[in-house]
């Protein structure tokens, strides 16, 4: 099934890109690495019928947090004491612990009954968009508010943190 | 054949555990902050596949997701912020030489 086999291809590719991110030396290459993983998940919520989330995810993403963070990478490794390339290499016994933690929290996942119910979603021509502006603008308007005072109070603070004063 | 909601969060735990593991390994902050942004990703794509597969409620998950988009974007955007002004004062932005709180 074309689902099915996109799903493997995508988790192939987040897994594969996330483990680069943590891996590799090369701080530009780790932040395109992080720019795969984040386009890949836009991916999934393309594929679990999330249209306007994977749309908000690639504007947001690609258009705003990869090239602030790979301004402040470049930036950052402007001087004489740090090269692009300054990463250790992870250790053994820190890959250990990561991996009993996947396991531990793998097994809970397993363990656990999920209660699943009708899936509405899955009849991809069911219009999303108009569902989550119906729930935004009355049920969720007070949080959405707050959202934008808190974005208002962070483009403030970081002018105020990251100007020559 | 489908996929089952076990197979995304396993995924998602997967991704979160990468996240974690580079947000306490790595050397430059903004490779920490790339990795708490990764950990994010693995918690929207989990409300999203919660969303998909309960039924009656089903677009609250994907507002969750948008909430959460804003708090970790407004993040970033402090931490990049705190990076570049550490860069200026300090002349370094590896986290094991930035010391001054600890005691």
């Amino acid at each position: 099934m074309v689902e099915n086999a996109l799903f493997y291809l995508l988790a192939g590719i987040l897994i594969f890109f996330s483990l680069k991110v943590v891996t590799t030396k090369n701080l530009f290459h780790s932040v395109m690495s992080a720019f795969a993983v984040l386009m890949g998940t836009a991916g999934v919520f393309f594929l679990f019928n999330a249209s306007f989330l994977g749309v908000t995810q690639i504007l947001v993403y690609a258009g705003a947090v990869t090239i602030l963070v790979l301004f402040v990478v470049m930036l950052t490794t402007a001087g004489d004491a740090y090269k692009i390339a300054w990463e250790k290499a992870p250790s053994v016994w820190s890959s250990i612990v990561m991996v009993l933690f996947f396991g531990g929290l793998g097994f809970t996942i397993v363990s656990i009954e999920w209660p699943v119910g009708e899936r509405l979603l899955l009849d991809r021509t069911r219009p999303v968009t108009e569902g989550l502006a119906n729930m935004l603008f009355t049920e969720y308007l007070l949080p959405f508010e707050i959202a934008s005072v808190l974005i208002l109070a962070t483009l403030i603070g970081a002018i105020v943190l990251a100007r020559r004063d | 054949m489908e996929i089952t909601l076990n197979q995304v969060l396993v995924l998602a735990a997967a991704m979160f555990t990468i996240g974690l593991y580079g947000a306490l390994t790595r050397k430059s902050i903004v490779i920490v902050v790339m990795c708490v942004e990764l950990m994010f990703s693995a918690v929207n794509i989990n409300l999203v596949a919660f969303s998909f597969y309960s039924g009656l409620e089903a677009l609250r998950g994907q507002v969750f997701a948008i909430f959460i988009m804003v708090v970790s974007a407004c993040e970033l955007g402090l931490c990049m912020a705190i990076a570049i002004l550490l860069y200026r004062n300090r002349e370094t932005v590896a986290v094991d030489e930035l010391d001054v709180m600890k005691w």
